[in-house]
């Protein structure tokens, strides 16, 4: 009985601090909804998967977050404080793109509707009526020059 | 296979700057009044050429054509190229300002070089399947040398010669198939009905 005594108290010490020390070592997990993403696609709207992702803080020239996008190009952040957020991206093969994110009080003050994007088809003709304007000037030029 | 701005360093655009400038001055220099359509012709072709999306398997690519450009141009290959890169990177965002020299090289050297190993070859054939394989055997290989010239570009600016070469050999493949058939194709038809076209040379401006 007077044997027992101390294995008894440290077994109550044990129970008595297993509640404290059990959070200090564990995770838990809580579900989180919002945050800014960003999708990363080519041309042609192919994902581009597992680039090489870096997140700028408003104003800090280090990178705050590293990560790369999932396999449809996405990529997901929390910012934490007010202000334009730099996601700058790198599919390692020389294609980039820089992301920005505007996060707090202003970002409703701030955020306007994308430029509309010149359609493909005016490209073209547009990039091909330059083509032949200028070496056809080219071509009128050195014309000149020869017979002057 | 364009650059992006922000990813090069700057002393690997200036030295691609001051070389494509250099390409780009021999070029103009060399093109004469007669070959400013096909200059022309070609430039227009580049430009449209990366908007075109074949597919090819299990994926999806675009061509390049800077092998076809190259053996039908010489050193006009430049002025041709660098007109079409700038304008795809204002009216595309494809690369961009600050990279159009490093771009120029990337695409016109490899057009150069080929016009220069095959370009004999290519005229010199007597059966349409020598035409045929010389044609794709360029459009391959001006491929494959770009996505050297860019791996050597990007390792300029710190990164691994060796992940960055295994990704674009890998990602360029099916573009380098791609670029072959359709420049054999070109080639061979070229070959037959009008052969002088693939003379550049013999077009270009007295010096």
């Amino acid at each position: 009985m007077i044997a027992g005594r101390p294995a008894l108290l440290a077994a109550a010490a044990w129970l008595a601090m297993a509640p404290v020390a059990a959070p200090a070592h564990g995770l838990h997990t809580a579900p989180l909804s919002g945050g800014e993403g960003v999708r990363v696609a080519y041309d042609d709207d192919e994902p581009a998967s597992f680039a090489d992702v870096q997140v700028f803080a408003p104003g800090g020239a280090q990178p705050v977050l590293t990560g790369v996008t999932d396999r449809n190009g996405c990529f997901l952040f929390r910012p934490d404080t007010a202000g334009v957020w730099k996601v700058s991206i790198d599919d390692g093969m020389g294609h980039g793109a820089p992301h920005f994110v505007t996060s707090g009080p202003a970002a409703s003050a701030t955020a306007a509707a994308p430029p509309p994007r010149r359609s493909k088809a005016q490209g073209v003709v547009t990039g091909l009526s330059l083509i032949f304007g200028v070496f056809g000037w080219a071509a009128f030029l050195r014309q000149r020059t020869k017979r002057g | 296979m364009h650059v992006s701005e922000g990813i090069l360093t700057g002393p690997v655009l200036a030295g691609g700057a001051v070389l494509a400038a250099a390409g780009v001055a021999i070029g103009l220099r060399r093109m004469s009044v007669e070959a400013t359509p096909r200059t022309a012709m070609l430039a227009a072709v580049f430009f449209v050429a990366s908007l075109i999306h074949v597919p090819l398997g299990p994926s999806n690519v675009h061509l390049i054509l800077n092998g076809l450009a190259g053996l039908l141009l010489g050193w006009s290959v430049f002025p041709a190229l660098a007109v079409a890169l700038l304008l795809q990177a204002m009216l595309f965002q494809f690369g961009g300002l600050t990279v159009l020299g490093v771009n120029t090289l990337l695409m016109a050297l490899p057009g150069l070089l080929v016009y220069l190993a095959l370009g004999r070859a290519v005229r010199g054939a007597r059966t349409s399947a020598a035409v045929f394989a010389a044609g794709c055997a360029a459009g391959a290989l001006s491929v494959a040398l770009a996505g050297v010239l860019l791996t050597l570009a990007l390792a300029l600016g710190g990164r691994g010669f060796l992940g960055v070469a295994g990704a674009l050999l890998a990602a360029h493949v099916p573009v380098m198939v791609a670029d072959g058939l359709v420049t054999g194709f070109c080639v061979l038809l070229l070959h037959k009905v009008r052969p002088s076209a693939l003379d550049p040379a013999g077009a270009e401006a007295p010096p």
